[in-house]
């Protein structure tokens, strides 16, 4: 009987061991830094998805207390944030291919354009004040304009291939599902999406033009060194978003006004652009942009091209 | 032919008498002495170099100090050439919450030579390219590296005062100086947050309380401050911010770690 006993005892100590090593197992899965549950691997997509929406919450609020006391950290707890919120949508992007994560990568490349130290001279450096706050408000605009287009509608893997050309000049296949309804006639999902997809270039555009969430976000860049990277940066995302779409025949204009305005000003950086001076290939992209977001420069070129 | 001799050795140390400047000038800094040319006065030519991750960004903050101490302006320059800088003098945006170099151009920082001077720097207005007149105040020869005038890079920490005026910094948290101002001369009194922002450039920032959104949203720029060794001592110099024109500046030496 003391043999059954103890064998039980050795049981039940093992059993709680074993609950105690899994530690933070809730549920079936492991909770990340920020208390957030990670989805089984038998989890559905929108397990996945819940999973980075609440990771970038959570990693936004609390990158907003640190900021109190500390930038460099706040600054650090925002870029793990995006990990992490990228590691379930890596899951969750097996069928479908979410924008979100795409805007997340973006947030990553534009955090990377404020540098991590402004020099052995400078003992003050606020490079770390500058990038969380330009990030934070381009969370916003992701938050705001992109989540909501994931949840609404999914960007499926395969239907066609299409090959297209990325951000950086590499090739990709990328494709879409026939998802209902015919852009050129009977419309339907896809053209409701595909329009609402061009709507968010827009308001991308917008972010960096001052008129998004946080109205006063160019200022907050604090040099032109700065704004010009962020500028090159953007406007070949919002063309890229734009010829990506099957709209793009009506966007011709602005496409390759982005992307040549995007040369320039990167030759600007680079000390051999056509501007006299940084400060002035900044006014020239916000005057740009703002002319894209009216489309009343463009209009006729527009018109042009549909005829 | 002892003479001519004698004529080429004084000229060839006239011409070495000049500044030190580098072949290029993304590797510009330091402090350069020289005149302006209409008001023959002298003046003071501060160059900090901007690193971006220890590597020259050909971005530099430049602090003009004219009108025989009386005034100063606090600049931006960037690379147009291998010898060549354009200037622009830097002002707060509308909300008086961050800098930014201000359109038009003042001018062009570039080496020249010529028989009297040798090689020199010279500051040249920027004419022809707008209505609006370059905000600085006459063209400037430096022609020497400054000798009593040096820049300093390092905290300006300790008391500074000079008659009534006096900056009180010490070491704040988020990488920032606390300032308690009393600068009766430049109407800056009080409390303050300093804020590197450009390389060698403080900006005073006003504290205040933020409970909105944006905790760190900050506050508007007040002045600008910057830390030099003028002969042995080391000094402050404040100013108010305009959009880089001649503005009242105040020397404060330090009198206390």
């Amino acid at each position: 009987m003391k043999i059954l006993k103890s064998t039980l005892a050795v049981f039940a100590i093992l059993l709680i061991a074993g609950q105690v090593n899994a530690g933070s197992d809730i549920g079936g899965g492991t909770l990340n830094e920020f208390g957030v549950e990670y989805p089984t691997q038998s989890s559905e997509d929108s397990y996945y998805c819940d999973y980075s929406y609440d990771t970038l919450d959570i990693a936004m609020s609390t990158a907003l207390n640190q900021a109190r006391t500390d930038f460099g950290r706040a600054r650090n707890t925002i870029r793990r944030g995006i990990q992490s919120a990228i590691v379930g949508f890596n899951k969750w992007g097996k069928n479908y291919k979410p924008l979100t994560k795409d805007a997340l990568v973006r947030a990553l490349e534009l955090d990377r354009i404020f540098n991590d130290s402004c020099g052995e001279k400078v003992e003050f450096c606020q490079a770390d004040r500058r990038a969380l706050r330009f990030v934070y408000g381009y969370l916003q605009h992701v938050k705001e304009r992109i989540v909501p287009l994931d949840r609404d509608y999914y960007m499926p893997l395969n239907s066609y291939q299409r090959p297209y050309t990325s951000v950086d000049g590499s090739q990709y296949d990328d494709g879409r599902t026939y998802a209902g309804g015919n852009l050129y006639g009977g419309g339907g999902l896809w053209e409701i999406f595909a329009s609402k997809y061009k709507d968010t270039a827009i308001a991308l555009l917008q972010v960096y033009a001052g008129q998004g969430p946080d109205y006063q976000l160019p200022e907050a860049f604090g040099n032109d060194t700065y704004e010009l990277r962020a500028a090159v940066k953007i406007f070949n995302y919002a063309s890229y978003d734009l010829r990506r779409d099957d709209l793009n025949r009506v966007f011709k204009c602005e496409i390759s006004g982005l992307s040549s305005l995007a040369q320039m000003l990167s030759a600007q950086l680079n000390g051999n652009g056509p501007f006299y001076s940084k400060r002035e290939a900044c006014l020239e992209a916000r005057g740009f942009a703002d002319r894209v977001i009216t489309t009343s420069d463009a209009y006729h070129c527009r018109m042009n091209r549909r005829n | 032919m002892k003479l001519l001799t004698l004529a080429i050795l004084l000229f060839s140390l006239k011409g070495f008498a000049g500044p030190q400047l580098p072949q290029d000038f993304s590797q510009l800094e330091g402090a350069f002495k020289g005149v302006g040319l209409s008001s023959k006065k002298s003046a003071y030519l501060l160059v900090y170099r901007v690193l971006e991750n220890n590597q020259s960004s050909c971005r530099f903050n430049i602090f003009l100090i004219s009108q025989n101490k009386a005034g100063g302006q606090v600049l931006e320059a960037e690379c147009i050439g291998a010898t060549a800088l354009a200037v622009l003098g830097i002002g707060t945006t509308s909300n008086s919450k961050y800098l930014e170099a201000k359109l038009p151009p003042a001018g062009i920082l570039e080496e020249r030579f010529d028989a009297k001077h040798g090689r020199y720097l010279h500051l040249g207005r920027q004419k022809n390219t707008s209505f609006l007149p370059s905000p600085l105040a006459e063209d400037y020869a430096f022609t020497s590296d400054s000798d009593d005038i040096r820049v300093y890079t390092g905290a300006p920490l300790g008391l500074f005062n000079s008659n009534s005026n006096s900056v009180s910094s010490t070491n704040g948290n988020q990488g920032t100086l606390n300032l308690v101002t009393q600068l009766p001369s430049l109407g800056l009194t009080g409390k303050f947050v300093g804020v590197s922002e450009l390389a060698g450039v403080t900006i005073l920032r006003e504290q205040k309380l933020d409970n909105s959104l944006y905790q760190y949203s900050e506050g508007e720029i007040s002045g600008m401050l910057v830390t030099i060794v003028s002969g042995k001592r080391v000094m402050v110099v404040v100013g108010k911010i305009s959009d880089g024109r001649p503005q009242s500046i105040v020397f404060l030496p330090l009198t206390k770690n």
